[in-house]
């Protein structure tokens, strides 16, 4: 089978769907209320993923209709197709051909109203190639409340498949917020934040999940040394509590220290204790770190996080039918023509 | 299809369609002594013009520099063959190392561009090929036609 037939699952920021195996992200938003992802191929861009909140209900033919009229007056001889998957409405323009393939780009758009935003999807694809478009759009389930962690939001991107694991809403209504993400050959870090419903500013709980690969050729199997050098350079100190343990059947170290700062800082309650939770996943070539910033007493720690190597490549058929319940990968209808 | 040899300066030029199809090729000058893991490859020093004999009478100065390559390193400078392309190359270093192709690709790209700087390698790009396609000078990765979308005149916000 060939790879552009397999998938490979994604979920970002509540949005969740597959992309062709061989195609990877590049540039990600963090913004729940407006942002991308961009996907590339070994070559070209192929696929951007827009959302943008709203107030109330957009109207999506009215949307894609003036978006049509500025194209045409842009280039007038343009050919479009309009197309419906699913609850995605759109069109595909003709892009003149490439290496004796003819391109199109194709745009679908939908209003999501579980999580009031607007979503498109931008695919590159070659004329016959509408299965591709089908499989992406209909892929895209129902997607959560934006930036909400309520129910265990969950990212799988750039290798990494991270769930954070809620437990109620004890410390009145705080979730972990996703804020900050890293990706640089062979390591991935994740950066969260506790976000107060309603509160504009992050407060100062934070919460870091870090991926390094390649482990085979830097890490020497002991974990205790590498906590020890790590915790050294932000100025913790090791040894306040450290028991080794088990993570799903691999070899783990819990660390405990206190942050770095002032004695006077510490004697009023100021500074943050510091979890780290080191795990060794040879199947993957990895080594996990789970850290949290949190004050003493606080019930949010490592165990908040369940965090793996991203799903490998699967079959289309195995990414699962959409929640929707018009179940969008079931009704694809091209109609030909060209709009004017 | 004719290779042509690209200067080192030339390859900021190239679209990617030409650097993934381009084929590395040893510098075969280039002297290889293994120590243990480790492969530290010596490669002939440019003479300074007049004083460098000069020099060499007074300072113990070595004909050749040394460059050390870690297990990496290595097993890249194996894969240049002469006959492998970069993106050949770079699947096979995503596939030993479990990366993705798009960061494996900017691993090996950086250290071929290292052993360009150093005079160990030379890249041979296919005329006829991409090359010649019109192209882009620096796409690197294309976008076609994507534009500004639907959504580009709603809500405000930004880009984390």
């Amino acid at each position: 089978m060939l790879i552009g037939e397999r998938a490979r699952r994604y979920a970002w920021l509540g949005v969740s769907g597959a992309v062709p195996a061989d195609w990877e992200v590049v540039r990600h938003g963090l913004h729940p209320e407006r942002g991308a992802l961009r996907w590339v191929d070994r070559r070209r861009q192929r696929m951007v993923l827009n959302w943008a909140g709203c107030v109330s209900e957009p109207d999506v033919g009215q949307l894609l209709s003036d978006h049509r009229q500025r194209q045409l007056e842009e280039d007038p001889d343009a050919v479009y197709r309009p197309f419906t998957v699913g609850r995605w409405e759109g069109m595909s323009r003709g892009m003149g051909e490439d290496g004796g393939e003819e391109r199109w780009v194709s745009r679908g758009v939908r209003f999501d109203e579980g999580s009031m935003r607007l979503l498109e999807v931008t695919v590159l694809h070659g004329a016959g190639d509408e299965g591709l478009l089908e499989r992406v759009l209909g892929s895209i389930g129902e997607t959560s409340p934006a930036g909400a962690s309520g129910g265990g939001e969950r990212t799988e991107l750039f290798g990494v498949d991270c769930r954070v694991v809620e437990r109620g809403d004890e410390e009145g209504g705080v979730f972990w917020h996703l804020v900050g993400m890293d990706a640089k050959a062979g390591e991935t870090e994740l950066r969260y934040a506790e976000l107060p419903r309603g509160a504009k500013h992050a407060g100062r709980l934070e919460a870091r999940v870090r991926r390094r690969g390649l482990s085979g050729v830097w890490f020497n199997g002991d974990l205790h040394r590498l906590a020890e050098r790590e915790l050294g350079e932000v100025g913790g100190e090791l040894g306040v509590e450290t028991r080794g343990c088990l993570v799903r059947g691999m070899p783990g170290l819990e660390v405990e220290t206190m942050e770095s700062g002032l004695r006077l800082k510490r004697w009023v309650g100021r500074l943050r204790v510091r979890r780290d939770l080191y795990w060794h996943d040879e199947r993957d070539e990895s080594v996990w770190r789970v850290t949290t910033l949190s004050f003493a007493g606080s019930v949010r720690g490592v165990e908040g996080f369940e965090a793996g190597p991203a799903g490998g490549v699967v079959d289309w058929g195995e990414v699962g039918v959409s929640d929707s319940p018009q179940k969008p990968s079931a009704s694809v209808g091209f109609r030909e023509g060209v709009l004017a | 299809m004719k290779a042509t040899r690209v200067n080192k300066r030339d390859l900021a030029g190239l679209t990617l369609e030409d650097l993934l199809s381009a084929v590395p090729v040893r510098n075969r000058a280039v002297r290889e002594e293994r120590r243990g893991q480790r492969l530290v490859l010596w490669v002939k020093r440019k003479p300074l013009p007049g004083v460098d004999r000069l020099l060499k009478m007074a300072l113990p100065l070595r004909d050749e520099k040394g460059i050390e390559l870690d297990e990496l390193g290595k097993r890249v400078w194996v894969d240049c063959n002469g006959r492998r392309t970069v993106e050949r190359i770079t699947e096979r270093f995503a596939e030993r190392h479990g990366l993705r192709f798009h960061e494996a690709r900017v691993s090996v790209m950086a250290f071929l561009e290292m052993l360009m700087k150093r005079s160990l390698v030379g890249v041979a790009v296919m005329e006829g090929g991409a090359a010649e396609s019109g192209r882009e000078a620096d796409p690197r990765l294309e976008s076609v036609g994507f534009g500004d979308g639907v959504t580009a005149g709603l809500a405000e916000g930004g880009e984390r």
